[in-house]
């Protein structure tokens, strides 16, 4: 009998998931990934849905110069 | 009444109404009537929220629609609605509200997709039939030209306010204009949106369909081609209701400045650029990645932006069109919310063969819900929705 | 000048009011009137701006004009003011060229781009407006006609406050002393009892030179009669004349004079329906501000300490509101003799430099002040043609030794000074660090121009022995002018005491980039003087004078193991990881192959030189860096300009301003100084002198290679900001197309991408992380103000740029230059032919080891 994991599946690029792989390591022992699937997959739990994609918006944020003048 | 009066007319009214879903999230303009209201509600762009109403992501794309394809959402709604729709209104002003009331639909309003004639009214079908009369009729009038009231039938008399308030004719007296003069009793007046209104509809029906469909992007919002048009003059007059004389210029560094006196199109511009300048008939802005971002969380797509854009692309503009390089800036910020998608579902580990994953992986297949799969390590994500059809599979054949 | 200017200013007044007044008297006003009125329209001025020193800048929430009355001809005038100062142009108005020269005029650039434009009113633009000879009244009179809507009034006030005192004081070089001179009793009495002015004045011993106030003059200094007066005195001779026989242009500065208000004229007529407005405007306008009739004035004048003079004109210009200004009468100055120097016949003058020379000497003398045309538009020639037109005594101070021989070449080229007449003081021991190059055939010495780097002047301690005679040469002389290349790098304190070094009458300064990151380009309005004229890159480009540049950032995703590195490392690693990304290596490399087969020229720039070493050594093909000797720069260059042997070369950041290559037309840039905009622009300069390329819309490239979701996209874009004000437009390449399928890529391999990873990580992180030489010695202040940091976005600030590691660099006797040159650089001396052809292979020392064994 296979095993069933309930959770969520993270379809990503190469430097997301790397960057999603160092936030897990940054916040251990709470870790939200259950399973790294492959370069652009990963598998993990429901709950840190909305704190990755947050993390993920201020990572381009980061990036981005807007000047209003 | 001259005809430039009910051209100006008519774009205050309908710019109004659209201004009204603008500035829902800020400075609330007076709100159109509560037959507007439960429309815009019924046609989905407006979605009901805790105390009132708010706008939707189907709202913001009907915001960027051009002038007859809006008008006609809202129209087929009113008609559909009709008998229950004008009777209410009628009760409306009996009680002395006059359409007025904060925006907020009253929860205590009869259910507005009960289309019943009430107080009386005409049943529906034989309502919408006359309806339908008066809207070509409407066509073969003269802008300009009084016409008695007491000529309609009464579920045309009952529909005329409504129609006032959209601008499709003048009553005087009736939304927010002044009474009628000494002996103007009882005439209203056809505006050019009116009479051209029926020629419109064929280019507003290639418009996909209405506010309604929610979320999907249709090429042909905001530029109606002319060919569908069987007035192609009138078609120009009337998509200036919604689109005045507005004309926008995007710089290559993404400055913008909007040619425009309307409130409306300041509120609207300002749903995607950062304005930073209001002027007497310029708004100057600038394209940020913030405030698309914000759009796009909306509902608006970077395509109707930048579709947007051009269809109202100032004449000087080099290429009649946006930059290149804008263009694809605006797609690329969209493109960033789509590098990372999430979706629940099982992961389904341990198989004890090649044989049952394959088994399994082949049902989610046909299931459309096979979302990732790793053939060496024997593992398989399905959607989280349709696990129980999977695990019942996995149960009955047995899989290992 | 002054005088005259208060006149006309007391006459437009006049005239102004006597018809608000419906008054048709002409008689002159009362002078206790006209001070109670002029005093009340001050308060008046005063109580608008009160919350308004300075416009604010930093808008973000949206500034709600729109109450402003639109006039009912406003489609016909080009331009909106809002009530903060900023001013929007429409380019398509047939009115746009006259509308451009005047609001350059008076206020600065923001945007350029194709159909709107954006100005903003600031104070020194202002002074700048005054001292080319236009006047508060005038101006705002003018712009009023501009504008689509009535003038917001606080804008008016903005206008009068801050022209109001300009133009009504001067400081003059005589005899190697300064005075101070002013028409006004009453600003002369302030200057005197002023706490900075005061004790620097030097009292006149009797019998000796110098100025006593209240002495009636007529158009003189009080004392010292005679000598003075040749300097001082009013000149009506004819203005100045550029005599280019070839093509006949002869340009007369009268005629020059005249041509701000004939400009003002023309857009009067345009936009006048006839009013009497337009009378007065003609007649009373700013086109008589050169001398002609004026009357004998009263002038009060004083002589100051020549080391107190910088303090006193930074006060003046920034406490007291009384700008000095400076101009120097060339024709009456009998004391420096006349140097036989003309423009060559084969000179061409393009419009826009002979309208920046006409800032200059507009009224018959040579105002000092800063002259802004983009890179590859001729800078040299209008040099050239100011020093020919000044025909004295001219000392001309450039960046670099590099730039000296370039700068003496365009002397001679330009100018019928023989060369043997042109000097050059530089350092006479060769470049540091440099196996030999250069010495033997460059002495210093002193001629009717001189060529000097701003280092050798202002870098005063370790002189050699044999350079202090020239030294003190050039220190003894008095110069009519003197010119000043990129005068936007200089520190400060360089320029200061380059400033205090050497006495000259004139100062004209040269840039491309009026723009620092650490906003201290308004130091050199007193330093210099205001900006004279400012021209629109794209109007140069649409007329062919530079070329049209396409302009991508090049979108290189970091690899997963680089960029697991890059989130964990520490600032350092970070900037060697994003530089050294395989994918931009890759990318690089295509591009190269791509423009080569085209016949292109192509430059590589890297700041790191680690990165550099290491991109040269992959595409094998040659760099410059700094520590590259003389003798082996100018045989790269050489072969890179006139052979297709070199078809691509690799420059650190002495690239940047120091070498000419206009034979370049592809710009690579895999790695640069954090968000610097003047440097963005200053390579982008290095391509834009015009190819002829028949049949091509773009005939210039310019790539900035991007590793995407790193630092470096904030700071691409930050850089960008510049040139996307002028108009160029970047267009993102998320992909190049054809990259995938080039077999020939080097770290198509993910094992060589980690071998470069282990080869990035273990370099030693200073030596990893160095850019040319001498990074440490840019100031913390300028490169906090260019990297990341939001505080620094609202508020730049900081002190001398990283220009200095150069001057240290090129003037070569910094010991502490050669230090760090040679704990930086791995090989020091003798760069071997081969490696430097790209037969061999330049390794760095890690790659040694590593590929070594």
């Amino acid at each position: 009998m296979p095993e069933a994991t309930h959770g969520v599946l993270v379809t990503c690029d190469v430097p997301v998931k790397q960057f999603l792989l160092k936030l897990d390591n940054d916040r251990a022992p709470d870790r939200f990934i259950v399973a790294k699937l492959d370069e652009t997959h990963l598998f993990i739990h429901a709950w840190a849905v909305d704190m990755i994609k947050d993390q993920l918006e201020r990572l381009f944020a980061e990036n981005q110069y807007e000047s209003l003048t | 009444m001259p005809v430039d009066a009910l051209v100006d007319y008519a774009r205050r009214r309908w710019e109004g109404i659209l201004h009204f879903l603008v500035a829902l999230a800020g400075r609330n303009p007076a709100p159109p009537s509560q037959t507007i209201v439960a429309s815009l509600i019924r046609a989905r762009v407006l979605e009901e929220a805790g105390d009132g109403a708010t706008i939707s992501s189907a709202g913001f794309q009907f915001l960027l629609k051009s002038g007859p394809a809006q008008l006609w959402v809202l129209l087929r709604d009113v008609m559909a609605h009709a008998g229950g729709g004008a009777a209410r209104r009628a009760a409306d002003r009996r009680g002395g509200s006059g359409g007025g009331g904060g925006g907020a639909v009253d929860p205590d309003a009869p259910d507005p997709e009960e289309p019943t004639g009430v107080n009386g009214a005409p049943p529906p079908a034989e309502a919408q039939r006359e309806l339908v009369a008066l809207l070509f009729a409407l066509a073969a009038t003269v802008p300009g030209r009084a016409y008695p009231v007491a000529a309609l039938a009464s579920a045309q008399r009952d529909f005329l306010p409504t129609l006032a308030e959209l601008g499709v004719v003048l009553v005087p007296g009736e939304a927010d204009e002044p009474p009628p003069p000494r002996g103007g009793e009882g005439l209203f007046y056809p505006t050019p949106v009116g009479v051209s209104l029926v020629g419109s509809a064929a280019a507003a029906s290639t418009d996909g369909g209405g506010g309604g469909d929610g979320g999907e992007d249709n090429p042909a919002a905001g530029a109606p081609d002319g060919t569908a048009s069987a007035r192609p003059a009138a078609e120009a007059l009337l998509s200036t209701t919604s689109t005045g004389a507005l004309a926008i210029v995007v710089e290559n560094n993404y400055r913008v400045y909007a040619y425009t006196t309307s409130p409306f199109q300041m509120a609207l511009l300002g749903l995607f650029v950062h304005i930073r300048y209001r002027l007497p008939n310029v708004a100057v802005g600038t394209l940020t990645r913030t405030r698309v971002a914000d759009a796009l969380a909306n509902g608006i797509t970077a395509g109707q932006i930048i579709r947007f854009l051009n269809a109202h692309a100032h004449p000087r503009m080099r290429g009649g069109r946006v930059p290149a390089n804008v263009a694809d800036q605006v797609a690329l910020w969209a493109a960033e919310k789509e590098r990372v998608r999430t979706a629940p579902a099982v992961l389904l580990t341990g198989f004890a063969g090649v044989g049952g994953w394959t088994a399994v992986a082949s049902f989610a297949a046909d299931l459309g819900a096979k979302l990732w799969e790793d053939r060496e390590g024997l593992r398989l994500a399905v959607d989280a929705d349709a696990y129980g059809e999977v695990k019942a599979f996995i149960r009955e054949q047995r899989i290992e | 000048m002054p005088s005259n200017g208060d006149r006309h200013t007391r006459k437009r007044r006049r005239r102004r009011d006597a018809e608000a007044s419906s008054d048709d008297e002409e008689e002159e006003e009362p002078p206790l009137l006209r001070r109670a009125r002029e005093e009340r329209q001050e308060l008046e001025d005063d109580a608008l701006l009160r919350a308004t020193d300075e416009f604010d800048r930093e808008v973000t929430e949206a500034q709600d004009f729109s109450t402003l009355e639109l006039k009912p001809d406003h489609e016909a005038r080009p331009v909106w003011v809002s009530g903060d100062g900023r001013i929007f142009l429409e380019t398509f108005s047939p009115l746009y060229k006259q509308a451009y020269d005047f609001l350059v005029a008076i206020s600065e650039p923001q945007s350029r781009p194709d159909v709107v434009h954006e100005y903003c009113l600031s104070k020194p633009a202002l002074q700048s407006a005054v001292s080319v000879g236009l006047d508060g009244d005038s101006i705002v009179s003018v712009l009023s006609r501009l504008c689509k809507t009535s003038l917001p009034p606080v804008v008016a006030a903005y206008i009068r406050k801050h022209t109001r005192t300009f133009g009504k004081a001067k400081i003059i070089l005589f005899r190697g002393k300064h005075y101070i001179q002013t028409f006004e009793e009453s600003v002369a009495r302030l200057f005197l009892n002023d706490s900075i002015i005061g004790p620097a004045r030097v009292l006149p011993t009797p019998g000796s030179e110098g100025g006593a106030v209240g002495a009636p003059g007529g158009g003189k200094p009080p004392a010292g009669g005679g000598e003075v007066a040749g300097v001082l005195g009013d000149s009506t001779a004819g203005g100045p004349t550029w005599n280019v026989e070839g093509d006949g242009v002869t340009l007369a500065g009268q005629d020059d004079a005249v041509s701000d208000a004939a400009m003002v004229r023309s857009m009067t007529a345009a936009l006048d329906e006839g009013t009497s407005d337009a009378a007065e405007l003609g007649g009373a306008g700013p086109d008589g501000p050169s001398d002609g009739s004026a009357p004998a004035q009263k002038t009060f004048s004083f002589q100051v300490r020549s080391d107190a003079v910088e303090a006193i004109k930074q006060h003046c210009q920034k406490d007291l509101n009384y700008p000095l200004m400076e101009e120097y009468d060339f024709r009456a100055d009998e004391r420096n003799a006349s140097i036989d120097m003309d423009l060559k016949p084969i000179a061409r003058i393009r419009p826009y430099q002979e309208k920046s020379l006409s800032k200059m000497f507009g009224n018959g003398r040579a105002r000092s002040g800063i002259i802004v045309l983009p890179c590859g538009a001729g800078k040299s020639l209008v040099g050239v043609t100011a020093a020919c037109t000044v025909k004295k005594p001219t000392l001309c101070l450039c960046t670099s030794s590099v730039s000296v021989e370039q700068w003496r070449y365009q002397f001679a080229l330009w100018s019928t000074l023989p060369k043997e007449k042109i000097g050059r003081f530089t350092a006479v021991g060769g470049a540091a660090g440099s196996g030999g190059g250069g010495k033997k055939d460059a002495p210093s010495f002193v001629g009717d121009v001189t060529v000097t780097t701003y280092h050798m002047l202002g870098n005063q301690n370790k002189r050699s022995a044999a350079s202090m005679p020239v030294l003190e040469a050039l220190k003894n002389k008095e110069w009519g002018l003197m010119l000043l290349d990129e005068v936007h790098v200089v520190p400060a304190n360089i320029f200061r005491k380059v400033l205090m070094n050497v006495n000259a009458h004139c100062k004209l300064g040269l840039t491309a980039t009026l723009l620092r990151e650490d906003n201290k380009i308004g130091d050199l309005v007193y330093l210099i003087g205001p900006k004279l004229y400012e021209a629109n890159w794209l109007d140069l480009q649409r007329q062919g004078y530079l070329a049209t540049v396409q302009c991508a950032e090049v979108w290189c995703p970091m690899t997963a193991e680089f960029f697991r590195e890059y989130l964990s490392g520490t600032p350092g690693a970070r900037k060697l990881l994003y530089a050294m990304n395989p994918n931009k290596v890759r990318s690089c490399q295509f591009l190269v192959h791509f423009h080569e087969a085209r016949k292109d020229k192509v430059i590589i720039f890297s700041d790191t030189l680690f990165a550099l070493d290491e991109y040269a050594r992959l595409l094998k093909r040659p760099f410059i860096r700094g520590d590259t000797p003389q003798a082996e720069r100018l045989r790269i260059l050489h072969l890179f300009q006139h052979t297709p042997m070199v078809n691509t070369i690799l420059l650190s950041k002495v690239g940047d301003t120091s070498i000419d290559i206009p034979e370049a037309n592809v710009l690579i840039q895999v790695s640069s100084h954090y968000g610097s905009r003047r440097q963005e622009a200053q390579r982008l300069g290095r391509i834009l002198r015009p190819k002829p390329r028949a049949g091509q819309n773009f005939n210039a490239f310019f790539y900035s290679l991007v590793s995407t979701d790193t630092a470096e996209m904030f700071y691409a874009a930050k850089r960008q900001k510049f040139l996307t004000d002028q108009g160029y437009a970047f267009k993102v390449i998320t992909h190049l197309e054809g990259l995938d399928a080039s077999p020939d890529l080097c770290y198509s391999k993910r094992e060589e991408q980690l071998e470069l990873l282990a080869s990035v990580l273990a370099a030693d992180a200073s030596a990893a992380s160095a850019t040319d030489a001498l990074d440490e010695a840019v100031d913390v202040g300028e490169r906090a103000s260019m990297m990341r940091n939001k505080a620094s976005m609202a508020h730049l600030s900081g002190g001398a740029g990283r220009e200095y590691a150069e001057f240290v660099r090129h003037g070569g006797s910094s010991q502490v230059a050669n230090t760090m040159a040679r704990k930086v650089a791995t090989r020091v001396s003798g760069v071997d032919v081969d490696a430097v052809m790209g037969r061999g292979v330049v390794r760095h020392s890690l790659f040694r080891k590593r590929l070594g064994k």
